[in-house]
């Protein structure tokens, strides 16, 4: 009974980190699911180029063909073709947010995103000359 | 004067911290000027052959010391004066004020305290010899960046009376970026002069026994390699891990006071970071 319960609360919570650690979607289609896993990237110091394996995942509702695109590329990374859901690994490699879209035929259907952060947030301003106090 | 700097010290700590040491700089991909706190906790190993430095019995002294420890390193800077407290570096406590910073280039003015007090009497074999009083040394102290490579400049010598000895380094560093782990080696040497060996490391004939032989030190200088490396775990805690190797001076190796001719460190740990702004 009781570890009926913890289960059920431990299945809870698991869906909740996974669902908080999963990329914020905009699904601009209705019922369609899109994601990055992790959704962040943390490097050391702000500035520096951030590197993160991420699993990029969307479920849709009806049948078709769709392609993964990343922010500033033209071409797309990935399509697939008569699917309700696939699923793509990517390697995030940069110092700003990355945002991806998915398309089918009639245009972009969702977007996602993973962010970049750093554990030091604050960049040094050095002055260009002598001080006293 | 030395509780007064820790006092001091504590204070500013209290605030919130900032770094500019080259063995902070060049591990954190950034040159100095910025408050921060980290602290956390891991492992050190270590070797260091010196009675009175290393708690250890002479017998001892020297094999490998293994411990879990709490570490602290942290900065606070105030109008161009900072408190600085970096594991890496040579110094305990530096006090200091930034007199001139340019992206390439930084001088400051610094106080520090390199050695503690050494007490030896309360070990087997050194009954007989005296405590010897930590310095307090005065100096300045440079910093160039040149692209990933930073070199650091130093010049001290004792304000506190004990041994008004001079401690000259220079250090290099090179920093490297492979995915999220930021890399960095440092290459280094650092000269003492005789009077501060001397005052650490002389064996007088007042002190010198059966098993103990009287000794006068000359000056001499000490070379220390050191790697290491730093990842984020998330945007909080850091994972730091680093390894030195330093050759003691010949003047220090062969006092008597010494058991040893070299010494070595390894440490990791998990630290939070704490910054302000």
């Amino acid at each position: 009974m009781y570890g009926m319960k913890i289960t059920r609360i431990f299945t809870a919570l698991s869906t909740l980190l996974i669902v908080s650690s999963a990329g914020a979607q905009i699904g601009l289609q209705s019922g369609l699911e899109f994601n990055a896993k992790p959704n962040r990237c943390v490097a050391l110091r702000k500035g520096q180029t951030c590197y993160q394996r991420v699993l990029l995942r969307f479920k849709a509702p009806e049948t078709g063909n769709y392609c993964l695109l990343v922010e500033d590329r033209a071409e797309p990374v990935h399509c697939w073709s008569n699917v309700t859901f696939g699923r793509y690994r990517y390697e995030v490699e940069s110092s700003k947010n990355v945002k991806f879209y998915l398309h089918n035929s009639e245009g972009r259907v969702a977007e996602t995103d993973v962010s970049i952060a750093w554990v030091y947030k604050n960049r040094s301003s050095r002055r260009t000359s002598w001080r006293i106090f | 004067m030395k509780n007064v700097i820790v006092l001091v010290t504590a204070l500013l700590a209290s605030q919130g911290l900032q770094a500019a040491d080259i063995a902070r700089d060049i591990r954190n991909d950034e040159p100095g000027n910025e408050s921060f706190l980290e602290l956390g906790f891991g492992f050190f190993a270590g070797q260091l052959p010196l009675v009175g430095f290393n708690d250890q019995e002479a017998e001892d002294s020297g094999d490998l010391q293994l411990s879990i420890h709490i570490g602290l390193q942290a900065r606070l800077e105030y109008r161009g004066f900072f408190a600085e407290i970096i594991e890496d570096s040579f110094s305990d406590i530096t006090l200091g004020y930034n007199a001139y910073a340019t992206d390439e280039m930084g001088i400051d003015i610094v106080a520090t305290t390199m050695f503690d007090d050494i007490e030896r009497d309360e070990y087997i074999g050194f009954e007989s010899v005296t405590d010897r009083e930590g310095d307090i040394s005065l100096g300045v102290r440079s910093n160039h960046y040149f692209g990933d490579n930073q070199v650091q400049l130093e010049l001290l010598r004792d304000v506190g009376g004990e041994h008004e000895g001079v401690v000259a380094a220079a250090q290099f560093g090179r920093k490297f970026q492979y995915r999220n782990w930021n890399l960095h080696g440092l290459a280094g040497v650092r000269y003492f002069s005789k009077r501060v060996i001397q005052h650490y490391f002389n064996v007088s004939d007042e002190e010198s026994s059966a098993t103990l032989t009287a000794y006068k030190a000359d000056d001499g200088f000490l070379p220390t390699l050191q790697i290491g490396a730093t990842l984020p775990i998330n945007e909080k805690w850091i994972f730091r891990t680093g390894a030195e190797y330093s050759l003691l001076p010949k003047s220090v190796s062969d006092s008597p006071l010494a058991q040893g001719d070299d010494m070595y460190t390894v440490q990791a740990g998990f630290y939070r970071v704490f910054q302000s702004g």
